[in-house]
């Protein structure tokens, strides 16, 4: 399976939403490829490796020697390291080494909590700043068991705190959703993820029928922010975005009527005729 | 006079031009001109008009075909494109994720506003970067294989695989007709 490109092209929330609607289980790389990669929260380093476990991201890396998690726990003095040297003499390999050290009562359920934060809840929605870069999925990398807390994270919780921090968003104007857009909801319940309150009303705003411009009026907000808001929405995979017919002569959105059609039902006869002669093309 | 009416569409590049040009039996009205900005960086030549091609199978029957123009832009096109179509392709490049937000509008768009019988083709799947058919569907917003539309693999350049195309299109419509008698 190759899936690659750019986040010019498919920005981070859209692979994100990829990966998760499409239940994937491997190793995400991401190489930044302009100077913003040395941000603060995020270590510094060439590639990012996330781990996808059926759609949720269960572990961080930036190696592949698998000594990430290890170095988390020697840096918060939760083990001495020659302590953690003989337990991990002792790791079968065959769950995740958190889950390990939680079941021989070297570290708690909070420490653990602790050690996923730092791993992936806290430096991961950042890396939404960086201008460029490229990403892989390889759905054939074995999980690193032992990067692996027992913890996992939707990537819509990540992505919209990721979304959140974004300050620039020249990356990400080609691919908001148009001013004057419908906006669909993809989901029967509210949202499980919290939303903050301008968020809130926007989404109260999602009926199917109001445009991106309208909710901006109604609420008084930039139309800009809405457009933001939505992206986010979208890219969570809770709405879509529903284009309408632009009219040179109004401003108003063309409303498209179903009814208003002037197409006649074909015949059998005809069907099966163009059938026949375009199967007759199909060889030679 | 029978006439079936299918639009071709996609995001520029797809291979509309191509598909149509590949199994028309006239000369396919030429609406290319040397593409400007952005998309000159793609391609050397845009449409810039409705692309328009013709199978005539019989004296009283024919199948025609327009593709609509490459830039992302929902104008009267569309409203004809509803009215009037009796099927549609949307064409969406395998190796281009870039064109799969754009694919999505348009097949979004299709889903809500019309009930004009769609088929996707995934065009340009000879390429090494292209993505699974599978995985396009996802990235499309089909996230399961129920109540999507057919999905096929379509080589433009390649007679026997428009052909192809076109037939599951027609089968798709044939059912759709079907449904709606019921
Ligand atoms: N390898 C490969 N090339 C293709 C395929 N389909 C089209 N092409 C090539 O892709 C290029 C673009 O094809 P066009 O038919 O001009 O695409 P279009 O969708 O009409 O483009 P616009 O009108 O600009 O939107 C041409 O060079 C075609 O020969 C395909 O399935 N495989
Ligand atoms: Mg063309």
């Amino acid at each position: 399976m190759k899936i690659s490109g750019y986040f010019s092209e498919f920005s981070l929330g859209e692979v994100f939403r990829f990966l998760e609607q499409g239940q994937k289980t491997g190793c995400l790389s991401l190489k930044s490829m302009d100077e913003s990669h040395a941000l603060p929260f995020l270590p510094a380093a060439p590639e990012h490796y996330l781990f996808f476990r059926y759609g949720q991201i269960v572990a961080a890396t930036t190696t592949l020697n698998h000594q990430g998690l290890r170095q988390l726990i020697e840096q918060r003095g939760y083990l001495h390291p020659l302590t953690l040297q003989r337990v991990m003499n002792r790791y079968p390999g065959n769950m995740p080494l958190g889950v390990f050290l939680k079941s021989q009562a070297i570290l708690d359920s909070q420490q653990i909590q602790l050690l996923f934060k730092q791993q992936v809840l806290t430096p991961i929605p950042h890396l939404f700043a960086w201008k460029e870069g490229y990403f892989h999925f390889d759905a054939q990398h074995p999980l690193p068991l032992a990067e692996m807390t027992g913890l996992s994270a939707s990537p819509q919780v990540i992505t919209l705190a990721g979304l959140r921090l974004l300050r620039d968003w020249t990356p990400l104007m080609d691919k908001l959703p148009l001013a004057d857009s419908t906006i669909v909801s993809l989901v029967n319940e509210p949202p499980s993820v919290q939303l903050g309150k301008i968020e809130w009303q926007v989404w109260e705003h999602i009926d199917g029928t109001t445009t991106i411009q309208q909710i901006a009026q109604r609420l008084n907000i930039a139309v800009l922010e809405v457009q933001k808001i939505c992206f986010r929405l979208m890219v969570m995979g809770m709405v879509e975005e529903v284009v309408n017919i632009s009219s040179p002569s109004t401003s108003e959105p063309a409303p498209v009527n179903e009814m208003d059609t002037d197409r006649t039902g074909l015949s059998s006869s005809f069907l099966n005729g163009i059938v026949a002669f375009l199967k007759a093309k199909t060889s030679g | 006079m029978e006439i079936m009416r299918i639009v071709v569409t996609g995001p520029v590049g797809a291979g509309k031009s191509t598909f149509i040009r590949t199994i028309s039996e006239i000369e396919t009205v030429d609406t290319d001109r040397k593409a400007t900005d952005e998309t000159a960086q793609l391609k050397p030549s845009t449409t810039v008009a409705m692309d328009f091609g013709r199978l005539q199978f019989s004296p009283q029957m024919a199948l025609h075909l327009y593709g609509t123009p490459g830039q992302e832009r929902f104008d009267f096109m569309w409203d004809i494109l509803i009215r009037k179509a009796h099927a549609f392709i949307l064409l969406v490049s395998s190796h281009r994720p870039q064109d799969f937000r754009a694919a999505r509008r348009i097949s979004a768009f299709m889903r809500h506003r019309s009930k004009v019988p769609m088929v996707i083709g995934c065009s340009h799947v000879d390429r090494p970067e292209a993505w699974p058919m599978e995985e396009i569907a996802i990235a499309l917003g089909y996230l399961s294989p129920h109540g999507r539309p057919p999905m096929v693999a379509v080589n433009a350049l390649e007679r026997s695989s428009v052909a192809t195309a076109i037939i599951t299109l027609i089968q798709t419509y044939a059912e759709s007709q079907a449904t709606a008698l019921r």
